[in-house]
C-alpha cells in the first residue's frame, strides 16, 4: 500500500531562556494508508510534539525542522498558516487528552460539530450539516442524538465526551488522525469501550491512526505498527506483534517488563522497574540517551550516538547491541 | 428560567425597600428644612406651626409611609430650589448624563476588548507591550487632571473641539440629545474620552489576563486542530470565556458612570445630572437629593439584574440559583 505519510529528519527544538531542549531530534517514520502506528514512550520523550509537529501545531518558542513531512503526496513543510488551516480538521484530524478540557465549555455539541463541517465541507447546507452530525453521533454511540447536539460539554460523562471528541474528529472524513493519549483520562472499562469505537471506526472508513500512549496493552490492543521512543528519539520500530514478542532494544524490554502479569513475571516475583528517571531535557547524555538507566550499557554508549539500524523485515532499531561498533566491543 | 427572573425581581423589590428606607432616614437626619423654609428670625412658635403644616411633627414610621406612597407615586416633592417637581427635574437632565455615559461604554467595549484580546493572545509584541504600559497610565491618571489637559491641549492648543457645554441638541426619538446633532458629537468627544480612559485601561489588563488564561486552555488548541483561523479562535472561542468578568466590570462601570460623571460634567460644564446632584447637596434641596438617590440606586439594582442574566446567556455552566 502506498504511503501516507512520510516523515524524514523531523527535529522540533523549543529554544527557551535556559537552554535548547531538542524535544524531538531528528526522527524519520512513515505510515501506511489505513495503518494504525502506536507511538509509546514515557512523559516528556516527545510523543506528543510529534504529533504537533505534523500538523505545524507548535507554538514559539518551539521550531519545526525537517528534510520532509509528505502528506497524501503535499509537502506539509511549504504550507502557509492558511493552507494548513485546510489540513487541521480536514484530512488531518486530532483526538486529544482530556475531553474534559478539549470542548469549549460555553457552545453547544452541535456548534463544536457544525464547525468543524462548515469548515471543511462548505458545500453541505445547514440542514444536511444538522443531519450529519446526528449521523456522527449515533456512529460513536451516543443515544438520543438529536436531543443531545444541543447540550454543552459539561452535561457529558468523560467518556461521552471523548465520543463527542472522536465524532468530531471523525467529520471531515480525514485521512489521519492523530490520537493524542485518547484514552489516559478515562477509567479503565470506558478505555476499553473507546479503543474498541476507534478501531472499528479506523477500519471502517479507513483512515490511518497515530496513536500516541504511553501504555503498551493499548498499543498491543489495536496497532499493527509501534514506534517507541526516548528523549526525542525512536529507539526502536516494528510490527506491534513482533516488537512485542521479541523487543530489541534495552529500553522496549524494560518497558515490557514492567507491565504486571506479561511474560516472565508471575505472581510471586516482583515487578521489574526500569531504574532512575527520563534525563533532563536541557543536559541530555552525550552517547546512547538511555545509556545512564541502561543494564546492558557498555564504554561505547556513552560515548557515541547509536545509528538506527535495520535487523529484519520492519524492524529497526537504533542500539549499539545490534550495530557494529557494539558488536565488536562485544567479542 | 422564568422562575428565577421572578425570584430576581422579588429580591429586587426588597432591596430597593431598603434602599427607600435608608434614604428616607438620611434625608430626615440631615438638616430640618423648615429652617430654609422660615426667616431667620422666625419665632419657635412659627417654626412648630410650620413642622405641623408640613407633617415633620408626626412620628416617624408615618412620615415613612407618607414619604413611601408619594414615591410609589412617583412623586419625589417639589424642589425647594426649581420649584417643579423633583422627578422633573431630574427627568430634565437625565439625557444630557445618559449620552455621556453611552458614548463612553461603547468606547470602552470597542477599544478596550479587541485591545485586551490581542495583547493577551500575543504577550511578547511591541504593540502589547505598548498597550499595557499605556494602560497603567489610563488606571492610574485621575480624570479631572486627563480632562483638563485634554481641554488644553484639543481645545485651547489644536482648536478641535470646543471648551465646554453640550453644544446643540437635536430630537431622537422624542428625546432631546446633543447626538442627533454634529455639533454635539463635537462637544461630547472630549468628556466621554476623559471618562472611558480609565474604564478602557482597566478591561485591556481585564480581558487580557483572562484572554492569556484561556489560550493555555486545551480546547483552543483542539479548535486550532479542527482548522479554525486565528482570529476566529481568538474572539469565537477564546473571547466567550473571558467575558464573565469582563461583563461584571462593565456592569459596575456603567453604574459608577450614570451616579458619578460628577467631576468630569463639572470640568466640562456638561447640564447633566451629576452637576444637578451637588448643586441639590449644597443647597439641601431634600426632594431632588431623594429622589436622585434612589434612581440611581434604582439603576445600580437594574444593572446588577441585566449582568447576572447575561450570565446565564454566555455562560451555560451558570444558573441563576434556581434548579435546572
Amino acid at each position: 500500500m502506498a504511503n501516507i505519510l512520510e516523515v524524514e529528519n523531523l527535529a522540533t527544538y523549543f529554544h527557551t531562556f535556559k537552554g535548547v531542549v531538542k524535544a524531538v531530534d531528528h526522527i524519520s517514520f512513515s505510515m501506511e494508508e489505513g495503518e494504525v502506528l502506536g507511538v509509546v514512550g514515557e512523559s516528556g520523550c516527545g510523543k506528543s510534539v510529534t504529533g504537533f509537529s505534523l500538523i505545524k501545531l507548535i507554538d514559539p518558542p518551539g521550531k519545526i525542522q525537517a528534510d520532509k513531512i509528505e502528506f497524501d503526496g503535499q509537502d506539509l513543510l511549504g504550507k502557509s498558516e492558511k493552507e494548513m488551516n485546510k489540513i487541521r480538521g480536514g484530512d488531518i484530524t486530532m483526538i486529544f487528552q482530556d475531553p474534559m478540557t478539549s470542548l469549549n465549555p460555553v457552545y453547544t455539541i452541535e456548534h463544536q460539530m457544525d464547525e468543524m463541517l462548515r469548515l471543511h465541507q462548505p458545500q453541505l447546507s445547514r440542514a444536511q450539516r444538522h443531519s450529519r452530525c446526528v449521523e456522527l453521533l449515533r456512529e460513536v454511540g451516543i443515544p438520543n442524538a438529536e436531543e443531545r447536539l444541543k447540550c454543552y460539554p459539561h452535561q457529558f460523562s468523560g467518556g461521552m465526551r471523548q465520543r463527542v471528541v472522536i465524532a468530531i474528529a471523525l467529520a471531515s472524513a480525514p485521512k489521519l488522525i492523530i490520537a493524542d493519549e485518547p484514552t489516559t483520562a478515562l477509567d479503565v472499562t470506558i478505555q476499553a469501550q473507546v479503543l474498541q469505537l476507534m478501531k472499528r471506526l479506523v477500519n471502517e472508513k479507513g483512515c490511518a491512526l497515530m496513536l500516541i500512549t504511553h501504555d503498551l496493552a493499548v498499543v498491543s490492543e489495536i496497532t499493527d505498527r509501534v514506534n517507541v521512543m526516548y528523549c526525542g528519539h525512536i529507539v526502536e520500530s516494528g510490527p506491534t506483534r513482533s516488537l512485542i514478542d521479541r523487543p530489541l532494544h534495552p529500553y522496549t524490554q524494560g518497558l515490557l517488563a514492567s507491565i504486571p502479569g506479561n511474560g516472565e513475571t508471575r505472581d510471586d516475583e516482583r515487578l521489574e522497574v526500569i531504574p532512575g528517571m527520563v534525563p533532563n531535557m536541557f543536559d541530555l547524555p552525550k552517547g546512547c540517551k538511555f545509556a545512564p538507566r541502561c543494564a546492558k550499557c557498555m564504554g561505547v554508549c556513552m560515548e557515541v550516538e547509536p545509528e538506527t539500524v535495520t535487523v529484519s523485515e520492519g524492524r529497526r532499531v537504533a542500539c549499539h547491541l545490534y550495530s557494529g561498533a557494539g558488536k565488536e566491543e562485544e567479542q | 428560567m422564568v422562575k428565577t427572573i421572578l425570584q430576581r425581581f422579588f429580591q429586587m423589590i426588597i432591596v430597593m425597600i431598603v434602599v427607600t428606607i435608608l434614604v428616607f432616614l438620611m434625608s430626615y437626619k440631615i438638616s430640618n428644612p423648615v429652617y430654609l423654609l422660615l426667616p431667620e428670625t422666625a419665632t419657635d412658635e412659627q417654626v412648630a406651626e410650620a413642622m405641623k403644616e408640613l407633617g415633620l411633627d408626626r412620628p416617624l414610621y408615618i412620615q415613612y409611609g407618607i414619604f413611601l406612597k408619594n414615591v410609589l407615586h412617583g412623586d419625589f416633592g417639589n424642589s425647594y430650589f426649581y420649584h417643579q417637581s423633583a422627578l422633573s427635574v431630574i427627568l430634565e437632565k437625565m439625557p444630557a448624563t445618559m449620552e455621556l455615559v453611552l458614548v463612553t461604554m461603547i468606547l470602552t467595549i470597542l477599544i478596550g476588548i479587541p485591545l485586551g484580546v490581542f495583547a493577551g493572545a500575543y504577550p511578547k509584541r511591541l504593540t502589547s507591550k505598548a498597550t499595557m504600559t499605556l494602560s497603567i497610565f489610563g488606571v492610574s491618571l485621575p480624570s479631572f487632571w486627563v480632562g483638563m489637559i485634554l481641554i488644553y491641549v484639543f481645545s485651547l492648543g489644536l482648536r478641535v473641539t470646543p471648551v465646554s457645554g453640550r453644544g446643540a441638541v437635536g430630537t431622537i426619538l422624542g428625546i432631546e440629545t446633543s447626538l442627533a446633532t454634529l455639533d454635539g458629537w463635537h462637544h461630547i468627544i472630549l468628556p466621554s474620552i476623559t471618562l472611558a480612559l480609565g474604564n478602557i485601561a482597566s478591561i485591556i489588563r481585564l480581558t487580557r489576563a483572562g484572554t492569556q488564561e484561556q489560550m493555555r486552555q486545551d480546547y483552543v488548541k483542539f479548535a486550532r486542530a479542527k482548522g479554525v483561523a486565528t482570529r476566529k479562535v481568538l474572539f469565537g472561542h477564546a473571547l466567550k470565556n473571558t467575558l464573565i468578568p469582563v461583563i461584571t466590570i462593565l456592569g459596575l462601570q456603567l453604574g459608577d458612570l450614570i451616579a458619578f460623571t460628577t467631576i468630569t460634567e463639572t470640568i466640562f460644564a456638561w447640564p447633566g445630572m451629576g452637576k444637578m446632584a451637588l448643586d441639590a447637596i449644597s443647597q439641601n434641596d431634600r426632594p431632588i437629593i431623594s429622589a436622585y438617590l434612589l434612581m440611581v440606586s434604582g439603576m445600580f439594582i437594574l444593572i446588577n439584574f441585566i449582568v447576572d442574566v447575561l450570565y446565564t446567556v454566555i455562560d451555560p455552566r451558570v444558573s441563576l440559583g434556581g434548579e435546572e
